[in-house]
């Protein structure tokens, strides 16, 4: 292992490309990890930096104590010999020198590095020499550099009449003299003159060592008449015949045979089971272990493919970042194949090192695979969230890279660009193209029926589900089940859907997507509990997939259920760190138990962590406004408006926000919608119509919810245009009709207008039991305020009303806003 | 310095700005925001080294602090490592100061004299007056801030991440507002500044970029303990006599 040691600042750092370990020369010696990149900065401010081979902590220990205790000899001798401190500190500074130079290799180093340079003129040793008369290692060397000073300065003069062309500039004179002083040339000459003796070994020696100097070293020698042509001849033969013993190493490559390949084969299978029980440092050893085999049989095609298959392995297993090192392993082991880097940059891509994996797709680009590099720079594109950006650069693969077999992926993306976009209509088209296009492509069939399930044409999407399943046997067919699964559940048919996921959990019993979305079907149809058992389970069977983890925190906020949200998503953050959306549990949590401070807070450190991320954004504002800072939220969310326009979470915000701070007007001017097809368009929809209530036209907002109670493909957005109704029906004083309205299952309708109906069509114990049912749960400060208001109006509790109507109305309203936006 | 008063980064640095007096106001914690800017407006730059650095600082022919890219240009340092650590370094630096990363000294801002002792316990604080028309201030190492941002060498750093010197104060208020608490003391205010450690490589700070070499005549203070080991010793007791005839203000620590 290579290290770089200064002995000035007593440290040494030696590194793995990914972690670094710096040793500071203290008693015991500290290592430090850090990323090598920070590592330079240790060295500011050092001369003396060099490269050793070290093999293990020991060595490192060793060179360090080294290099600083010839540092300090060094310095110690040179302050005194300049003399210009008081005596007492001049006699400690000579005893110090004495107890380092214990070891000969400390002793030999100050003696070389005191004779590479002649003396300053004027300074005398006979004064250092006799304060040190009672060190005699140290004095020995002293009467020694003075004795040689002749010589030194002969050396010394012979290197500095070198004329500069022989370097390149000035700095390549001083590199090169740093060089030879560092590789003992001056003291192997000092010493060499001295004793009379032939340099021709010694030359030959540091010429071995500095081949790149070698013609400066024979010009050096002439300068003070030891060589001439005859003699330069002679070195150089010698070096040849030095050279051949050198070089004894020779690559053998070896084919690798069936053998080896079933025993690679049965490698994998067991780092796969270590995998699974997250057993990572074992995974890591079998790991080390094929490789280190495959180096002796296989050539570096074969172990880097090796590698490619362990990072997938990881990868499907969940562990992004041990996926992460073996595919960066792989680019090591054979630079040249564009998929090690395709491999590693994917990787990255799931870490979200975006930058890494941006400059990794470049690595596949110039290692030619320019199509799958440049859809990979599209792909960062995207997950930063620059999507118009994005889509730009996969369609621009579409063009240039129309005949390439990967031109598939890159216009699928560009498709799914268009979803993440919210253009569901557009997205249809082009996946109506590709599926002409591709028939035989799985993904471009699943990618047409998730468009469909956007625009809310679920019959369509279980059916084109259904084609994408024919033509992908591998899964057994899973993601077009699990996606019959999904549409079932986002229209509202949630027994259906949860036949299908039975079904495929029967099939797949570990399969989380099936978990997850059985789960949330449970939870849409209000079924809290079930659908944490059944998040338990899939936490239970996919220990490495973060959505159940995920998933199962924000059901625990939505159950109210906050300290166990919390405690949640800090779990997942320990086995998740990577992912976003588990990073912002804590903010999550906060917010929805109605901690808004310290919400605005917890989302502004995620903006510095995140700050291409614009939902957090989004978040914020929202957060503003729960506060009451209308106008900085409006504010805020133009800002975020103007880099992302298409950005719905942000426009709902912004129209919700107009309404609570009664510029209904202005929303119903802003959005211009009619035919809804998408959730995203539901939503707009349904702001719209509460704008509508807000700006005085109730019979025609009433419409508006009526319309979309009928014809809403999407469960969620209908009930929240049921409570809206309900509400309204309150407000208009038809306190029967909003009855009937709420009287559904409890998941159709906010508990909130469910209590406020059946308290004003004086349904007692229906009212009652609503009442009681929101104190149970926890409800945040506004709701249970309204609630006691509401209870206190119609008698369902004691005590004298504190609110006015409006207050209730107002209330009411920015409750079921926050839920609609 | 120049790049730090363009437009485009006043005018980002202003929104950042205004976001942080926003969620400030919003979340009641005006007063203390205010405090910390006016800290933050009286902090100085701060380089921490090791007693050996320092030796060459002060007794060094030249009177300079030898920069890593003056030493590989002047070849006190092995060029090999220019190969191994430093590219990174390289990249990180010349993607937020492109025209000038080889001619900057990088420190830290201090609002009570503590500094990066990870970096060595010897803490140098310079003379304002000597660095203010010369320096900028950057959001964190730009290594983190990089990675933080998903930059890499050869893009643009996002504007409003660099202040100078005299708007060093509502850089700090944009960076650090949201961890500001009600009722925050003077003291952990200067924490936010700089994290209380600094030993630490994780330790977060806003970063100083002087242009240009930094004489050792343009130090202010330098404080640390007393090495344990009796060569050091020997080398911290000479530095402070070097220090004293420099006119520097000298701390032992314990």
């Amino acid at each position: 292992m290579k290290a770089f040691v200064s002995g000035q600042l007593g440290l040494a750092a030696s590194f793995d490309p990914k972690s670094a370990t710096i040793a500071a020369f203290t008693s015991p010696l500290t290592f430090v990890h850090c990323p090598s990149q920070v590592v330079a900065r240790f060295f500011d401010g050092a001369s003396d930096v060099r490269s050793v081979s070290i093999e293990n902590a020991t060595e490192l220990e060793r060179a360090t104590r080294i290099a600083w205790a010839e540092d300090r000899c060094l310095r110690l001798t040179l302050f005194l010999i300049e003399a210009e401190d008081p005596l007492e500190d001049l006699i400690e500074f000579a005893e110090c020198v004495e107890e380092l130079i214990v070891e000969y290799e400390i002793e030999h180093s100050l003696l070389r590095s005191l004779l590479s340079r002649p003396l300053p003129v004027g300074v005398q040793l006979n004064e250092a020499i006799r304060i040190s008369r009672d060190c005699s290692r140290l004095n020995g060397v002293l009467e020694s550099v003075d004795k040689l000073q002749p010589i030194v300065a002969a050396v010394s003069d012979a290197f500095e009449q070198i004329p500069l062309k022989a370097f390149e500039d000035i700095g390549g004179k001083i590199e090169a003299r740093n060089r030879l002083r560092d590789s003992g040339c001056f003291y192997e000459f000092v010493i060499g003159l001295s004793k009379g003796e032939d340099l021709s070994f010694a030359v030959l020696k540091i010429k071995s060592h500095n081949r790149a100097l070698s013609l400066v070293i024979d010009r050096w020698l002439a300068s003070f008449g030891l060589v001439n042509e005859r003699r330069a001849k002679d070195w150089k033969a010698l070096e040849d015949e030095y050279d051949g013993d050198d070089d004894y190493l020779q690559e053998v490559r070896i084919g690798q045979s069936y053998g080896v390949y079933l025993q690679v084969r049965s490698q994998q299978h067991a780092i796969l089971e270590k995998l699974r029980t997250r057993d990572l440092a074992a995974a890591r050893k079998l790991c080390d272990e094929m490789i280190g085999g495959q180096r002796s049989f296989s050539t570096a095609e074969q172990t880097a493919k090796s590698l490619c298959a362990v990072a997938q392995i990881a990868k499907s297993q969940g562990i992004p970042e041990l996926q992460c090192e073996w595919a960066e392993w792989a680019t090591r082991v054979n630079p040249a194949d564009p998929r090690t880097f395709g491999h590693y940059a994917d990787a990255l891509l799931a870490l979200g090192r975006f930058g890494e994996a941006k400059a990794a797709f470049n690595s596949v680009e110039s290692a030619g695979d320019a199509c799958f590099g440049a859809t990979g720079q599209a792909r960062v594109l995207r997950n930063m969230g620059h999507l118009i950006e994005a889509r730009r650069a996969f369609l621009d693969v579409g063009t240039k890279f129309a005949d390439h077999e990967g031109v598939e992926f890159a216009l699928i993306l560009a498709a799914e660009t268009l979803r993440d976009m919210s253009d569901v209509t557009t997205a249809l088209s082009e996946y109506q193209g590709l599926a002409a296009r591709f028939p035989n492509s799985a993904a471009v069939w699943a990618g047409l029926a998730s468009c469909l399930m956007d625009a809310g044409r679920f019959d369509d999407a279980i059916v084109n589900f259904g084609r994408s399943e024919k033509h992908r046997s591998q899964d057994g067919g899973l993601v077009a089940k699990n996606g019959r699964a999904t549409a079932y559940k986002l229209s509202g048919r949630f027994d259906e859907a949860l036949k299908i996921y039975d079904e495929i959990l029967i099939i797949a019993p570990n399969d989380y997507v099936g978990h997850c979305g059985r789960a949330d079907t449970l939870r849409a149809s209000g079924r809290h509990e079930e659908a944490l058992a059944a998040l338990n389970t899939a936490c239970e069977r996919a220990p490495f997939a973060v959505s159940p983890f995920a998933n199962r925190a924000n059901l625990l906020v939505e159950m109210r259920r906050f300290r166990e949200a919390a405690n949640a998503f800090a779990d997942a953050r320990e086995r998740f760190p990577f992912d976003r959306g588990v990073a912002i549990g804590r903010a999550v949590v906060l917010k929805r138990s109605g901690k808004y401070s310290e919400a605005l807070a917890a989302y502004d450190d995620l903006i510095a962590s995140y700050p291409f991320d614009f939902s957090i954004r989004a978040a914020r504002a929202n957060i503003l406004c729960q506060l009451g800072f209308v106008k900085e939220a409006i504010e805020a969310y133009d800002v975020i408006l103007a880099a992302r326009p298409y950005m719905t979470s942000a426009l709902l915000g912004r129209a919700s926000t107009l309404i609570r701070s009664g510029r209904a007007a202005e929303v119903l001017s802003l959005i211009d919608i009619t035919k809804p097809k998408s959730l995203n368009e539901w939503r707009l929809f349904s702001v719209k119509a509460f704008a509508m209530a807000d700006a005085g036209t109730v019979t025609s907002a009433s419409r508006m919810f009526e319309r979309g109670i009928k014809f809403c493909p999407f469960a969620s957005e209908r009930r929240v245009m049921r409570s809206a109704l309900a509400s309204l029906k309150i407000q208009t004083g038809k306190a029967r009709e909003a009855a009937v309205i709420v009287d559904v299952p409890e998941a159709e309708i906010s508990n909130i207008v469910q209590l406020h109906a059946y308290a004003a069509a004086k349904m007692g114990d229906r009212a009652l039991a609503a009442y009681q049912t929101i104190k149970n749960s926890e409800p945040d400060l506004n709701i249970i305020l309204l609630a006691d208001e509401i209870a206190r109006r119609h008698r369902l509790r004691t005590g004298e009303r504190e609110h006015s109507n409006s207050w209730i109305r107002r209330t009411e309203r920015a409750v079921l806003l926050f839920e609609a936006a | 310095m120049r790049v730090a008063s363009c437009p485009p980064e006043t005018d980002a640095l202003a929104q950042r700005y205004c976001d942080a007096n926003t969620s400030t106001g919003a979340r009641g914690v005006a007063v203390e925001r205010v405090a910390l800017e006016g800290l933050a407006n009286n902090t100085r730059a701060v380089m921490n080294r090791r007693v050996g650095a320092l030796s060459n600082w002060l007794n060094g022919e030249s009177p300079l602090f030898a920069s890593f890219y003056t030493q590989i240009e002047h070849s006190g340092r092995d060029p090999e490592m220019n190969n191994d650590f430093d590219p990174g370094r390289e990249a990180a630096e010349s993607a937020v100061n492109p025209y000038c990363y080889r001619e900057l000294v990088y420190a830290a801002l201090t609002a009570d004299e503590s500094g990066m002792s990870y970096y060595g316990p010897y803490s140098v604080i310079l003379k304002t007056v000597t660095i203010q028309n010369r320096s900028s201030i950057f959001e964190q190492n730009p290594f983190e801030f990089l990675k933080a941002h998903h930059i890499i060498a050869g893009q643009s750093i996002p504007h409003g991440y660099r202040a100078t010197w005299g708007d060093r104060g509502k850089l700090a208020v944009a960076k650090l507002h949201s961890r500001i608490g009600h009722g925050a003391s003077i003291q952990d205010l200067a924490r936010l500044i700089m994290e209380g450690r600094g030993h630490e490589s994780s330790c977060d700070f806003l970063e100083v970029h002087i242009y240009g070499p930094v004489n050792r005549a343009g130090i202010e203070i330098i404080a640390g303990p007393e090495p344990q080991s009796r060569a050091d010793r020997l080398v911290w007791r000479q530095a402070k006599r070097k220090a004293v005839d420099l006119g520097i203000e000298l701390r032992e620590t314990a």
